[in-house]
């Protein structure tokens, strides 16, 4: 009989800590699940906040471009995520990837009616995109992406 | 059964409802955060859809500031102190010299170049009833569906010729107009004594047709049309007469 009680608290001892473990990795990998959904949601939810409208281009020069570009969304975005940008620019059929550059060859921005150093709602920077060679012909406006 | 598989049951449950749990609790999360991001979208959405405004007319004070009256023909309100958000570009040649440059709204008007609403107007006459706009500080009101501005325009450059002004509401909705008059009209007077008279006209071009009415009997002379450029158009009489002799006039 003894023998028996003392066989059961092993097994229920076993048990126990077997549930604890196993709890242990379950729990984590739903912490997990959870933290990566939100992650993704988070960013989906960015994306669609996130819009941006040329509203107007012209070549100021023959090798330089003025766009004016309005923040349609609500995401504020720091200039230094602006720099992030990627911008496509080029004569039809030749487009290439403009580098930022505050001088020189390359594009740079201005915000225009903004308080701060934020992009927000609204708000508008004009980006000039300088070129090392003269444009002629048709221009193409950006092809924007944050 | 003993102890031991009990307790195990009762784990396995608990560790099934506390996942069970997490995941409902992200997912409901999630679909706040997404939700959030659909409601941004559509109201956006609403904006573009409802938002417009059109250029009705323009007329140039000097050769810096233009006015430009414009109609609020979408239905939506856009308020007074969102118009720093709004965007004015004008493109203009300075010494042959084509410039585009990105104008801000200064209500008060006294720095560099600007624009500003000098006047509304609702159903012909000076002023509106909904919203009223303040436009002296403190600014406010809005400019409501089928209201008119005037929209002064100042640029700091020499002797800018105007070009193309394009505005955009907050919401990036845009309206444009190219600046060029199709016709002109007006009333040109040659004065007792004269010959001629020479009228400076704003087309900006040289009309391609010019159209004069005397508005007295022309006794005993003819008149025709001269010098037509694009600055004046001068109107002639056979020879001077005893009395003042207006014309009426229409360019294009």
């Amino acid at each position: 009989m003894a023998s028996s009680i003392v066989s059961e608290g092993i097994v229920l001892v076993a048990v126990v800590i077997a549930a604890a473990a196993l709890s242990q990795v379950f729990l984590t990998s739903m912490a997990g699940l959870e933290h990566e959904t939100l992650s993704m949601s988070d960013r989906l939810s960015d994306k669609m906040q996130t819009s941006i409208d040329v509203i107007s281009a012209v070549n100021t020069s023959s090798t330089t471009v003025k766009v004016w570009v309005k923040n349609t969304g609500t995401s504020i975005i720091p200039s230094s995520v602006v720099e992030m940008s990627d911008i496509i620019f080029g004569r039809i059929g030749e487009y290439s990837h403009v580098q930022y550059a505050e001088s020189g060859p390359g594009w740079a921005f201005t915000l225009l009616n903004s308080d701060d150093t934020n992009w927000q709602d609204s708000e508008t920077i004009e980006i000039t995109i300088t070129t090392s060679s003269d444009l002629e012909g048709r221009l193409l406006l950006p092809l924007q992406h944050l | 059964m003993g102890q031991s598989t009990t307790v195990a049951t009762a784990f396995t449950a608990i560790i099934i409802i506390a996942g069970v749990s997490i995941i409902i609790t992200s997912t409901v999360s999630s679909f706040g955060v997404i939700s959030k991001g659909i409601d941004s979208m559509v109201s956006q959405s609403e904006a573009v859809l409802n938002e417009d405004m059109e250029f009705v007319s323009f007329r140039l004070v000097d050769s810096q500031t233009l006015r430009a009256n414009v109609t609020n023909t979408g239905e939506t309100s856009i308020r007074l102190r969102d118009f720093d958000k709004m965007d004015c570009i004008v493109t203009y040649t300075e010494s042959g010299t084509r410039n585009s440059t990105w104008v801000p709204y200064v209500q008060a008007g006294d720095t560099g170049s600007y624009w500003k609403i000098n006047r509304v107007f609702f159903n012909g006459h000076v002023g509106d009833e909904v919203n009223p706009m303040k436009l002296t500080a403190p600014v406010y009101g809005s400019w409501d569906p089928c209201e008119k501005i005037e929209v002064q325009i100042w640029l700091e450059a020499s002797n800018p010729s105007f070009q193309y002004v394009t505005l955009v509401t907050p919401d990036a909705v845009k309206a444009s107009t190219d600046l060029i008059m199709e016709y002109e009209t007006g009333v040109a007077t040659v004065t007792t004594g004269s010959t001629y008279v020479d009228f400076a006209h704003n087309l900006g071009r040289t009309p391609e047709k010019v159209q004069a009415t005397p508005g007295v009997e022309l006794v005993g002379t003819t008149f025709w049309v001269s010098n037509v450029d694009s600055g004046i158009f001068r109107i002639n009489l056979g020879s001077s007469l005893g009395f003042d002799a207006p014309f009426y006039w229409r360019i294009e």
